[in-house]
């Protein structure tokens, strides 16, 4: 297997096919579209050139994503669907996760068998996440289990572990990105409301890392020997630092967070992967130390993103721009036989 | 104690070269009163713990805030006596110049925030910089509240004629991130007097710590994450043009590390290809960052390998990286150990050099 | 080896550290338990006078929301500055026990407390 895209959004040709998966009273119900409302780039979210010549949304055809990925008979692509952002009814928003796994499995896992798919659940609501990931666990085809980026409350904290418990169980990584549609979400920074897209994409790492510590401080990753965490927004470069810090932290507060055992690094590199996206790229001096220093060759799991605007080819990673692992390898070992068989 | 401490420093009839200059200092008055005694109406009788600058105790470094050994002979709280500070920070230490941030956390009224401000200044002035700093070596900042721009401006150009004052200090808490125009009045201020904006944390509670994800359960990680506010400040001053309309003004982001700069500026760098077209900068986002950004250097990063040097040199850190202790923080850096690996010249710049230029300190005292 | 008098042995109640300048280092001898140790006065991490600050014990748990047990009371010493906890004894540190600061030998010696330098 030379190629596995970690994450790339697949989305039905209006958005609405969803409903066909859904009882009423869901079904006729209002949501969001898949499209990004709050912080979406007004150049456009999406590339072009991925909208369907039939029409469609962009990522919505199955044949035009294997020709433009580049998708050979060796190469899997993980599917990851956006659902419509947090949706203040949590009944609805778990109703929206179970259809678009539905939808998935039916129009595009069915189709092509080089796909491997995302098991959407809701952590607002921990008993329906749980039925569903029972729901999904045995389809081989399903890799992981996958939440919005955004929350009301740190990854960590204790009403979310079970769904952790459950996914860890049935030996399935949580996948985190941040979602489609519109949320009731809370402001973007730890400074209050920003402006532009390009202040919340430059920061949306950041968020990422409140539940990257959030997971290890909270004991998460030490009592869930088997979890494992990708953050399919990529942000591993920015993070470095911020590692660093949880590292020094730790040995000051070891006392207040006394069921951890380990330094942080050493449980994200155990249990933690990073999805690579063109923003993490180092630029101009020092790009040959950078992904050493980041120990990407462990970390890093390439994704295309497709069909944001700015998607990465494997082929545009410059020469020596990551490590071979990050290809395939790190993928292979992260989601195992599902991956593969 | 109100005699001034004759240290080998104090007494010495020669001039001698500042070596080292300490970015961050927290002095605290003895007493609340110290600060009452300037409070206007009708705010003369608020309780003592309104007026505290100790942070809101809901993240605590476990165990100790302060240093336990800065405590005075008398039990005295750490930093509350300048005599005894000096002893321990210029005497053993070996700080020659200390710039002082006394800390003022969120209060829900404003105005309120604004009159503790003025009081804040106003006592440091009358101690610190002035009856107990005859020996020179203390630099204050002046305090203001970024929501009320307008007298905070007012507060700048009460006290920015004065030498001793040679920063404005916000706090990292905004609501606001600092790149809002909201904010303009207070930068065009700073610029009158030619005076660098500084950024410390400084809790209070409620919505303040509210992080992208709700609120995070410990220390541990709140600590941890102090980039992410600056990161969201340093983002928006960048990407909404504050340096384009203030040509002269510098940030200065306090106790928040440096490490995360650089890999920050060039997720910015890859960004601003496809969305920089929406937002008013003018320039790229590497063309700032050494002109307007500066860093101080505590809690000084500990990465696990000896890439350090590395990413010093990536961010400039000769230019952009500050000096400071904390003192008398718990997670004090001693100016004698933290710098040791650096070369010389690098050491020099950053204990010395980038401060007298950013602050246009004397290079002898 | 050189002894060098501390104290004597009932000078130091349990709990207690005593920090004596010997053989040109600074160094602090504790009475745990009715056992003697001697660290040296110096925190590896950032050069904090590590006998400076408190003793104390050691939180463990298996996870939020179980039982936190408090062990080894008296046996741990907080750095003053950043607050590494150091078990007394070993000197080691509980994160990560290879780092470590460097231990003493005590004897008592007809009533008096002998803190042994190479």
């Amino acid at each position: 297997m030379k190629l596995v895209d970690a994450a790339a959004h697949p989305v039905g040709a209006t958005g609405d096919e969803i409903r066909r998966y859904m009882k009423e009273p869901w079904r006729s119900a209002y949501f969001p579209g898949p499209e990004r409302y709050h912080y979406a780039s007004p150049f456009g979210e999406y590339d072009d050139a991925t909208v369907p010549s039939a029409g469609g949304l962009p990522g919505s055809d199955p044949a035009l994503l294997v020709e433009q990925l580049g998708v050979d008979a060796a190469a899997r692509v993980v599917l990851l669907p956006l659902t419509r952002g947090l949706l203040p009814n949590t009944d609805l928003g778990s109703a929206v996760c179970a259809a678009t796994n539905d939808w998935l499995a039916e129009q595009w896992l069915d189709t092509d068998d080089r796909f491997r798919g995302s098991i959407r659940v809701n952590p607002s609501d921990p008993d329906a996440a749980v039925a569903e990931i029972e729901r999904w666990a045995d389809d081989s085809r399903f890799v992981q289990v996958a939440v919005p980026l955004h929350s009301h409350h740190p990854y960590g904290q204790r009403g979310y572990f079970r769904i952790w418990e459950e996914a860890a169980k049935r030996r399935l990584p949580v996948a985190f990105h941040a979602d489609g549609g519109a949320g009731v979400d809370f402001h973007p920074s730890a400074a209050g409301p920003l402006r532009y897209a390009l202040e919340y994409n430059a920061l949306l790492p950041f968020t990422a890392a409140y539940h990257l510590a959030s997971l290890i401080a909270e004991g998460v990753l030490e009592r869930l020997p088997d979890a494992r965490f990708v953050f399919a927004d990529g942000g591993l470069s920015a993070l470095v630092p911020i590692v660093w810090r949880l590292d020094k932290d730790w040995r000051s507060t070891r006392v207040e967070v006394p069921w951890t055992t380990k330094l942080p690094s050493v449980y994200i590199r155990e249990q933690v992967r990073f999805c690579l996206t063109r923003a993490d790229l180092p630029r101009g001096r020092g790009d040959a130390s950078w992904w050493s220093i980041a120990q990407a060759d462990e970390l890093l799991l390439y994704a295309s993103n497709y069909p944001q605007y700015d998607w990465l080819s494997s082929d545009a990673v410059p020469d020596g721009g990551a490590p071979a692992r990050v290809f395939a390898e790190n993928a292979r070992e992260l989601y195992g036989q599902r991956l593969m068989s | 104690m109100t005699e001034l401490a004759t240290t080998a420093k104090a007494t010495s009839q020669t001039r001698s070269r500042v070596e080292i200059v300490d970015c961050d200092v927290h002095p605290l008055p003895r007493h609340t009163d110290e600060i009452r005694e300037y409070l206007p109406e009708p705010w003369s009788q608020v309780p003592d713990q309104l007026i505290s600058s100790y942070p809101l105790v809901l993240y605590m470094p476990p165990t100790q805030p302060l240093r336990r050994d800065a405590f005075g002979p008398a039990g005295e709280v750490p930093g509350s006596d300048p005599e005894f500070s000096y002893r321990q920070l210029i005497d053993e230490a070996g700080v020659d110049l200390a710039i002082l941030l006394p800390l003022v956390r969120n209060h829900a009224n404003p105005e309120y925030e604004a009159a503790l401000c003025r009081a804040t200044n106003d006592w440091l002035h009358a101690t610190w910089l002035t009856t107990h700093n005859a020996h020179g070596r203390f630099r204050g900042s002046i305090n203001v509240c970024g929501s009320t721009p307008v007298a905070a401006a007012h507060e700048i150009d009460r006290l920015g004629g004065d030498p001793m004052f040679v920063q404005v200090r916000l706090n990292a808490y905004a609501g606001l991130p600092y790149g809002d125009p909201f904010y303009e009045p207070i930068y065009e201020a700073a610029c009158r007097h030619d005076l660098p904006v500084a950024v410390h944390f400084s809790k209070g509670s409620g919505m303040s710590l509210l992080t992208p994800v709700g609120f995070s359960s410990y220390f541990f990680e709140h600590h941890a994450l102090y980039p992410a506010t600056y990161a969201a400040h340093v983002v928006s001053l960048i990407c909404n043009g504050t340096f384009d309309h203030f040509e002269r003004l510098r940030f200065v982001f306090v106790e928040g590390g440096f490490g995360w700069v650089l890999p920050l500026l060039w997720r910015l760098e890859h960004l601003w290809d496809g969305l920089g077209a929406e937002v008013p900068a003018r320039r790229r986002p590497l063309d700032y960052f050494r002109d307007h950004l500066r860093f101080t250097s505590q809690p000084i990063e500990e990465p696990e390998r000896d890439d350090y040097l590395k990413v010093l040199d990536w961010v400039d850190a000769e230019r952009l990286l500050l000096f400071s202790s904390d003192y008398p923080h718990w997670d004090y850096d001693d100016p004698k150990q933290v710098l040791g690996r650096l070369p010389r010249e690098t050491r020099t710049r950053i204990l010395r050099d980038n401060a007298l230029e950013l602050y246009d300190l004397p290079g002898e005292l | 080896m050189t002894l060098h008098r501390v104290c004597a042995r009932d000078e130091l109640s349990p709990g207690d550290c005593r920090i004596v300048e010997v053989g040109g280092r600074s160094i602090g001898v504790y009475n745990v338990h009715g056992e003697f140790h001697a660290l040296l006065n110096r925190c590896p991490h950032g050069g904090a006078p590590l006998c400076r600050g408190i003793v104390s014990g050691l939180s463990t748990s298996e996870g939020p929301g179980r039982p936190v047990h408090w062990t080894m009371d008296g046996e741990i010493v907080r750095c003053p500055w950043h607050g590494w906890e150091y078990e007394i004894a070993t000197g080691e540190t509980v994160t990560e026990p290879v780092i470590r600061v460097k231990t003493f030998p005590v004897v008592v010696d007809d009533g008096d407390l002998m803190v042994e330098l190479a």
